[in-house]
Order: C-alpha cells, then structure tokens, then sequence
C-alpha cells in the first residue's frame, strides 16, 4: 500500500461536497434541506444534484412534505449510507499509519 | 493553504492515467488526514445545531402563564381556595401537549429506523421539563396536605425550577442564550423573596414572566428552526464548511 491508493473508498462519496453531505447527517438526525445548504455553503442546485445522487444510491433518505405552507425537503442518512460512511472512514483511517 | 483532494485535481488522480506522477506515502497519509479532519470538521458543526422545536417552550409557557391568569382571576372571587387546584391541571395539560407536538414532530418524519442524537436531546429535554411538572405536582399535594408551604416559597420553588429547566433547556439544545434568557427566573426568584407582602397580583407579574422568558424564546427558536437555520452561538461564530479551504489537521 505504497501508492495513494482511493480506488479502495467509496467513489460516491468521495466527491467533496457529497463527504461533506454524509459527514453532515452522520448523527442520524434528520435534517433539513435549508440547514444543510446553509450550514455547507452550497447553492440549491448543487445540494440538490449531489442529494439526488446520494438518495439513487439509497445512502439518503428525502422527504417533501409541508410545514404549515411551507414545503420543507428533509433528509436523513439511511442504514445503508450510514454504513457506507463507516466503511469509507474506516478505509480512509487505514491510509494513516499508526503513529 | 489550498485543499486539493484527487477528484479536484487532476494531478494527484492515480486513477487518471499512468502517466502521472504517483505520490508517496507522506502526501497520501497527509491527504486522509485532512479528509478526516474535514470530516470531523462538518460533523462538529452538525451536532452543534440540535433541531429542538420552539414548539414545547412555547406551549409550557402559554399553559403556565394561562394558569397564572386563572389563578389570578379565581383568587377574587368566592372559589378562592380552589385556586391552587388549576396547577395539577396546568400539569397534566402541559404533559399532553408536549406529548402531541413529540408525536407531531417525528410522524412520519423519519424514513429510516435509526436512532437519532437529537432524538436523544429531545428525549432528555422532555424528561426535564416532566421533572418541573412532577416538582409543580408535589409542592401542590404537599401544600394540601400539611398546609405548611406558604405562597411565597410555593412561587420561589416554582420559578428556581423554572429557572433550572430553562437553563438546562439551552445547555442540552446547545442554544447559549437560552441559559442567558433563563437568569431571568432567578431575578424574579429574588423579587419575590424581598416583597412584604405576597398577593395575588405577583401571579401577573408571573404570567409575564411566562410571556417573556419561555414563550418569547421558544417563538424565536421556532421561527428560526423553520427558516432553516437556529439562532445559535455555534451557527453564527462557526466558520462555514468552505470547499477548496484547509480544514486543518486532526
């Protein structure tokens, strides 16, 4: 493992902005469209091309629905993404030797 | 200095062609180490914002502070002892309601089976608040039955407790001045201590405090939650997850 080697992480999740979705939902909790975008510096449009991404992946869960009026888009890490960010920091700490 | 990491540059893409150049091991260890400390980075951030509904401060605030009125209200008239039977109600009411905005919130809202951190906020902040009504609940059958809690330490027992509730509110939701908000408990707590007299008209005083030191904040959380960002110490002093900027290491 001399070379650096990423093919061994998870290509989905390995784009920047998609990381920082995953590490952003990792406490399980189910968060809101406008929290994430606010909180990760991203254009709609972005967070929404790389949310969908995710959820075709089935790493996240999206739910419309309306609060009073308003429509709220709320995500939430499925098992199987949760999994999938475990696995991926689990690879990505075995590229560090023990110190 | 400028985070590159192998999708954003195509140069330390190994899987991009044989023909680039391939990094040793010091520049893979230091790339997962900043992948890592970015990942810490964002889940730092994210448990710093706990979606705690405005919803349950709002309701204890208008129930106690409608107690405080009736209360009021019935301690002028013939049926004045019976006054000190509106706070079990008060109680029960505020429970119920918690209850059904707990229900409310998480119906439907959770695609998926797990666990969830804030849920265990939630979780701690209800049992807090059910402490303040089983301490309400106590006083109340213990004033009945010895008749030795007079109304002055009743109302000093009732706003410590609210005083501890509320600041423990912002500590475990992680918004500060909530806690700040909650000394205001105290001051009142102290104003009552130092009154002669103690009548009916403290209960007004109290209905207002109702008014500005848990309804007031729990309408300013809400209406932040559902705009999409809290009203945080974390959320406004917290660098933003910037792409392409240093992390930092871990």
């Amino acid at each position: 493992m001399g070379k650096y080697d990423y093919r061994r992480l998870d290509d989905l999740i390995h784009s920047r902005v998609r990381l920082a979705i995953m590490s952003y939902l990792a406490d399980g909790a189910t968060r809101d469209f406008t929290e994430i975008k606010q909180a990760l510096d991203v254009t709609d449009g972005n967070l929404s091309a790389h949310l969908t991404k995710l959820e075709d992946a089935q790493y996240v869960a999206i739910e419309k629905r309306f609060s009073g009026r308003r429509p709220q888009t709320l995500c939430q890490l499925t098992p199987r993404g949760l999994a999938a960010f475990s696995d991926y920091v689990e690879r990505l700490a075995a590229l560090i030797p023990p110190t | 200095m400028t985070y590159q990491s192998p999708k954003d540059n195509d140069a330390l893409n190994p899987l991009d062609g044989t023909d680039r150049p391939s990094l040793e091991v010091p520049d893979r260890v230091e790339i997962a180490q900043r992948d890592l400390a970015f990942i810490r980075t964002v889940m730092e951030k994210s448990r710093a914002i706990i979606g705690l509904s405005g919803l349950h401060l709002v309701s204890w605030g208008l129930i106690t502070g409608s107690t405080c009125l009736a209360h009021y209200a019935v301690l002028g008239t013939s049926a004045a002892r019976y006054g000190s039977f509106l706070w079990p109600l008060m109680v029960g009411l505020g429970w119920l309601v918690s209850h059904q905005i707990s229900r409310r919130e998480y119906a439907g809202a959770t695609p998926c089976d797990v666990n969830t951190g804030r849920q265990s906020v939630e979780r701690l902040f209800a049992g807090l608040w059910a402490t303040v009504g089983i301490g309400a609940l106590t006083m109340f059958v213990a004033a009945q039955l010895f008749d030795t809690i007079g109304a002055r330490s009743q109302l000093l027992m009732v706003s410590s407790t609210m005083w501890v509730a509320t600041f423990m509110t912002g500590h475990l939701s992680g918004i500060r001045w909530i806690s700040a908000v909650s000394f205001g408990w105290l001051a009142f707590a102290i104003y009552v201590s130092q009154l002669a007299v103690i009548d009916r008209s403290v209960l007004l005083i109290m209905a207002a405090a109702d008014g500005l030191l848990i309804v007031m904040p729990g309408l300013l959380i809400e209406r932040a939650r559902v705009s999409g960002g809290l009203p945080t110490p974390q959320n406004h002093t917290a660098q933003s997850v910037t792409y392409g900027q240093d992390q930092g290491q871990g």
